[in-house]
């Protein structure tokens, strides 16, 4: 049942009342009948909750998502992250790497529990300082405390050397860096406007001091040189900054305790932070940043490189770098959007056969994306588990279309308007796809063998079928095998098809499922022909533009009364995005 | 058991006997998985946290109280300008990291959220690397060689 209602989710944008209903009423027969297809994952977000709003709202504030991830504030991230963090209260989707730290979280906490359990049975009695030696055999927590204890001798001699010089506000990190950070960010206003944020007390409120994005600091390379070059006018607290700067051969001189002492930074404080809190830290910055990061310290490395941090990426519009791409999918991203990117060669350093590695994507949209067939046939080499796949645009060869085939769990193919399929490419596809049940094969120049391939082989589990853009290649014929493979099809898109005649109307007229259909510009179909379909009780939605005028539109919409008429342009078949949305792809969220 | 007055005793690593009403312990994932073993007669024992000093746990504690009781979910600036006005003596820093170590022990979410989105905002507010690191302490170990350009 829930895995019907999630599919119709895909439909939600085209604002189809009977999808959202067909929950209720669909009996169970009929998904016992579609059993594989069924295991779908009910991880969807609801595309109309409010969190997805809120999305949309920024975005058309030109907030954030036009940008990139370097470019969000912690404003951004901020409100990103409550709308982000109320919709994983609306959706079904679990956040993966959320979910990921708080495994070794509870896990730690189970082992903590049951010595716990075993031993207070026994000695409730007693005094609790057995109770704490079984706590402290938990060696992380003694490191904790070793670190803790470090941690406050160190701090103590801080105070003492420090003394009554500054008060411990005006040392403190997020205090002093106010200033410099302040006069950085911000590239037009001039320092005594600057200087007024540092006196501040609410340093959390840097989304309302700051003006966002613009003059958000990012660690570019002019940023940086406009850092050094402003070494030269420290201010005076800031001078074992500057010497802190110079290269690391000195860097090391600083380490002692008694120099440490004077600085608030000198205690290392990712020290004291076990690896799953520092992920947690990590989980808020932009991927941009972290990447950064990553050249740190070598413990950043590590961390930084974590896959629970790299579950989505939304690389839209921007243009890879070579070997980029590798990287991304090497992070075990899963849910991957390269819309309109533009890929660079070499995309990839390893050969598509034998797959080195396999990545961990299962969303991968490419629509319209640019890059080159060896590029794109080492990347779906390397891809066994994709669930949902856009090509829309994209050109194919029969070597991309084998390493296609093999992902046998696919379950939404956009081809639309993609070149190079032939017959043979299209039934291997169809042959190997059992478990498909969204397919856009629209504009995509077929021939008439191929769609005979398409008919033919097509699993039984496809329930949308886009084949719109067919002319003269499609036949009645076809539509009637079609129907003899597919019976259970609820959307069918066969618009531009102009060889179809009113046969195909009688044997569309057997689909006992069928709840949207295009017949749109099929000029051999006469209209009177339409009102036949009043008899199938299921079809809610039918599409014939480009085949009536006004009034005989009117005369129709009279002898149709429950049909809904020329309601959806655009169809939404196995498409990642509909309409305005770009923040997710098939109703997942493409960043954390 | 439903004596909405019940406190839990609760002992820090410096010995101290802290007793705190048992609603706002149930924000504590730790001790209200322990309490719900049922080992617990009343008030008698004790929980130990060796890893939670006196200081952390009242903090801890003016938390939950702000927070309040119930499971409702607080989005990320709520849960950020709740920290500024619970614990306005965070400009230290050096709290911040105990008390998301006492949150990460304790597993008190909604304060492991805020202080990790505090520290992450510090690091989004730094210029650059250097900064990173003279802000956190952390020594550059990498060789040349494990350095990454951008992507795009």
């Amino acid at each position: 049942m829930s895995s019907r209602k999630h599919r119709t989710d895909e439909n939600i944008e085209n604002l189809c009342p009977t999808t959202r209903k067909r929950c209720s009423s669909r009996n169970s027969a009929v998904i016992g009948t579609v059993g594989t297809s069924a295991s779908k994952t009910s991880r969807y977000e609801h595309p109309s909750s409010p969190s997805a709003l809120t999305f949309e709202a920024l975005e058309e504030l030109g907030i954030g998502m036009l940008d990139s991830e370097e470019s969000s504030s912690s404003a951004l991230s901020a409100i990103a992250l409550a709308v982000s963090a109320t919709s994983d209260e609306n959706s079904n989707e679990l956040t993966p790497h959320v979910n990921a730290t708080r495994m070794s979280h509870q896990q730690q906490r189970l082992s903590l529990n049951t010595t716990a359990d075993t031993t207070l049975d026994s000695s409730v009695n007693t005094n609790n300082n057995t109770v704490v030696e079984v706590f402290s055999e938990d060696a992380q927590q003694r490191l904790l405390r070793q670190s803790a204890e470090k941690l406050h001798a160190l701090s103590q001699a801080k105070r003492v050397a420090l003394g009554s010089e500054c008060s411990s506000n005006s040392n403190s990190p997020t205090k002093r860096t106010r200033n410099p950070l302040a006069t950085v960010t911000c590239n037009n206003q001039s320092e005594p406007v600057a200087t007024a944020f540092a006196p501040s007390p609410s340093i959390q409120h840097q989304q309302q001091q700051q003006p966002p994005l613009s003059l958000q600091p990012s660690t570019s390379k002019q940023a940086l040189q406009r850092q050094q070059s402003r070494q030269q006018t420290q201010k005076p607290q800031s001078q074992p900054q500057t010497s802190r700067m110079e290269p690391s051969d000195n860097f090391f001189i600083y380490r002692t305790t008694a120099m440490s002492a004077h600085l608030n930074s000198g205690v290392n404080y990712f020290d004291k932070l076990s690896d799953e809190i520092v992920l947690n830290i990590f989980k808020w910055l932009p991927k941009k940043t972290l990447l950064r990061l990553a050249t740190v310290c070598r413990r950043f490395y590590c961390l930084a490189r974590d896959e629970t941090l790299w579950t989505r990426m939304d690389l839209g519009l921007r243009t890879l770098c070579p070997h980029a791409l590798e990287q991304v999918v090497r992070r075990g991203v899963v849910v991957l959007r390269l819309a309109q990117a533009d890929i660079q060669e070499p995309a990839f350093t390893c050969p598509p056969s034998p797959p080195s590695f396999n990545t961990r994507l299962q969303y991968l949209d490419l629509s319209l994306a640019s890059i080159s067939l060896n590029s794109l046939h080492i990347l779906l080499a390397h891809c066994r588990q994709l669930k949902k796949l856009s090509l829309e645009h994209a050109e194919l060869n029969d070597e991309i279309c084998f390493e296609i085939a093999q992902n046998k769990s696919l379950e939404a193919l956009n081809l639309s308007m993609s070149t190079g399929l032939n017959a043979k490419s299209v039934g291997m596809l169809m042959e190997s796809l059992t478990n498909l049940s969204s397919l856009n094969i629209s504009w995509t120049n077929l021939s008439a063998d191929a769609i005979t391939a398409l008919v033919v082989h097509i699993t039984p589990n496809v329930i949308r079928l886009n084949v719109a853009g067919c002319r003269r290649v499609l036949f009645d014929n076809h539509v009637v095998i079609l129907q003899k493979r597919c019976p259970q099809l609820l959307e069918l898109d066969l618009s531009d098809c102009n060889s179809l005649t009113p046969c195909a109307l009688k044997a569309i007229m057997k689909f006992k499922m069928l709840e949207y259909l295009s017949v749109s510009r099929c000029y051999l179909i006469p209209v009177n022909n339409f009102i036949e379909l009043n008899a199938m009780p299921s079809l809610t939605y039918l599409d014939i533009f480009g085949v009536l005028t006004e009034s005989a539109m009117e005369v129709l919409e009279k002898q149709m009364p429950k049909m809904g008429i020329n309601k959806f342009i655009h169809s939404s078949v196995a498409r990642p995005t509909v309409g305005t949305r770009r923040t997710s792809i098939w109703g997942l969220r493409t960043r954390d | 058991m439903a004596d909405t007055q019940k406190l839990v005793s609760l002992r820090t690593c410096d010995n101290v006997l802290h007793k705190v009403p048992e609603h706002l312990t149930l924000q504590m994932r730790t001790i209200r998985n322990l309490l719900s073993c049922k080992i617990f007669s009343d008030t008698d024992t004790v929980i130990p946290l060796p890893n939670v000093s006196s200081q952390m746990l009242e903090f801890v504690i003016k938390w939950c109280e702000a927070i309040g009781p119930g499971d409702k979910a607080l989005g990320s600036m709520q849960l950020s300008t709740l920290l500024t006005a619970t614990l306005p003596d965070l400009e230290e820093s050096e709290l911040v990291y105990d008390l998301m170590k006492a949150a990460n022990y304790l597993e008190i979410e909604s304060l492991l959220e805020a202080t990790t989105q505090h520290v992450a905002d510090e690091i989004n507010n730094c210029n650059s690397l250097e900064s990173v690191c003279e802000l956190f302490g952390l020594e550059n170990d990498i060789g040349p060689d494990d350095e990454e350009g951008e992507w795009w």
